[in-house]
């Protein structure tokens, strides 16, 4: 062995190949591998003696859905050089505001696209979430049932919708694992865009250390049971995306006393009704949905 | 008569630092361009790495040592250090792959202190002396 190594270059060879191996295995194993932690049991998460498929809407078009739960209507504006799709969305129960995980399965690099899981679901209406499966920590609580109990490594804030519906952001160091119990709904990516119906956002703050406009996705509440999805393209020649302050502003105009800021980039995507309404996009050059971890959605 | 081979070869690992260099910058450069406007420190400061630590390092080696035919204990430390340095280089380089894409992981960080522990030692290495073994027997 010593004799073999002494040979010019083998060391660095047998050590570049070390490497690479090492750094190719980080790579899947960060990025693709799937770790699949606990399978979704729908036991947990009807909303008492609800239908589990979508009721017969009256009114239903390619703009607006109704019945006796859940009304949607569905529009479109430009800001800032970008379409923003608005589905504003009253429902008679807190129960209606759902989430799903990709292939019913909560666990790291598990994705699907949003259409897909929106379909598994029945959804109404859907968004891409939170990309919990990026992450190793950061609360999530989905449809009553507690899946991470463990703060985010770097200070975040939290969406939590309690059982009736009322959006709540602030801080996860404000808050302790015992007081996930009472939430219907937590989610975690931040920043708030909008708290007590003025603009917390900066005019220069960012999502990680991301510089541009971007495709964005938001959620927010008017008023008890009554709420905004706002899905914003971005990336392309028609749209070039919104920053957190345009998207705050956006939110505010609507209404919303409180907005949050999902996962955006090429994750932004609105499905309604079984068809993508939007123009997701990663690189600008191709529309295309990327897979996401989990959707926020409307249905039964 | 041994000083020509010794430089030529001090010159080979120090142009070695200097491409190692120019790739991590160009790499770099092109995998921060396509993020969007996300950019990463610690991709960003990986091509100083084999810079600063390798061939700096090795220009003030040939200078201090000049003529003097490096020992095997010497060049199996510079293979350490080289191996360090690229570990380090890998690291950074992968904390910045994750960092723009928004992930957590943790596997920089082994490449990292793995990295650094044998570029310490390698580095330690080459310049301390090695201990010289006792002179068995003689008798007073």
């Amino acid at each position: 062995m010593k004799r073999f190594m002494q040979q010019p270059y083998r060391f660095g060879l047998c050590w570049t190949a070390i490497l690479v191996l090492c750094f190719g295995f980080a790579l899947l194993d960060t990025f693709v591998i799937p770790h699949a932690k606990r399978l979704v049991t729908t036991e947990n998460e009807t909303a008492g003696d609800a239908a589990q498929t979508a009721q017969p809407g009256e009114n239903n078009n390619e703009t607006g859905y109704q019945d006796d739960n859940i009304e949607i209507a569905i529009q479109t504006l430009r800001a800032y050089g970008t379409t923003c799709y608005i589905a504003e969305v009253k429902v008679s129960d807190a129960a209606y505001l759902r989430t799903a995980f990709a292939q019913n399965t909560y666990g790291r690099n598990i994705k699907e696209t949003t259409s897909e899981i929106a379909l598994a679901q029945n959804a109404i209406l859907a968004i891409n979430g939170d990309y919990y499966g990026a992450r190793r920590s950061g609360y999530v609580v989905r449809n009553g049932e507690i899946y991470r109990e463990q703060k985010a490594s770097n200070e975040t804030d939290v969406l939590l919708i309690d059982r009736e519906g009322t959006f709540q952001a602030l801080s996860d160091r404000l808050i302790d694992a015992s007081d996930l119990s009472a939430q219907w709904q937590v989610l975690s990516f931040g920043p708030v865009l909008i708290q007590y119906g003025q603009i917390s956002v900066g005019e220069d703050d960012e999502v990680g250390q991301a510089m541009v406009s971007n495709p964005r996705t938001a959620i927010g509440q008017i008023s008890q049971l009554h709420y905004i999805f706002l899905v914003s393209d971005g990336r392309t020649d028609e749209s070039t995306g919104l920053s957190l302050y345009q998207l705050a502003e956006v939110m505010g105009k609507l209404g919303c006393q409180i907005a949050y800021n999902l996962d955006g980039g090429g994750s932004s995507t609105m499905v309604f009704q079984g068809e993508v309404i939007n123009q997701p996009t990663t690189n600008g050059n191709r529309i295309s949905e990327r897979a996401v971890s989990d959707i926020v959605y409307i249905g039964y | 008569m041994y000083t020509s081979g010794i430089e030529t070869q001090m010159r080979r690992r120090i142009l070695t630092c200097l491409v190692a260099s120019a790739l991590l910058l160009i790499a770099s450069d092109i995998y921060q361009y396509f993020g969007h406007g996300v950019t990463s420190r610690m991709m960003s400061l990986s091509p100083l790495v084999p810079l600063f630590g390798g061939m700096l390092q090795l220009m003030v080696y040939e200078c201090t040592h000049r003529g003097a035919k490096p020992t095997a204990y010497a060049l199996w430390m510079q293979n350490i250090l080289f191996a360090g340095l690229s570990a380090i280089a890998a690291g950074m380089f992968l904390w910045g792959i994750v960092e723009i894409a928004g992930v957590d992981s943790h596997y920089p960080m082994p490449f990292l202190i793995v990295g650094g522990l044998m570029a310490a030692c390698g580095s330690m290495g080459i310049w301390l002396p090695m201990p010289k073994r006792s002179e068995k027997g003689g008798n007073t």
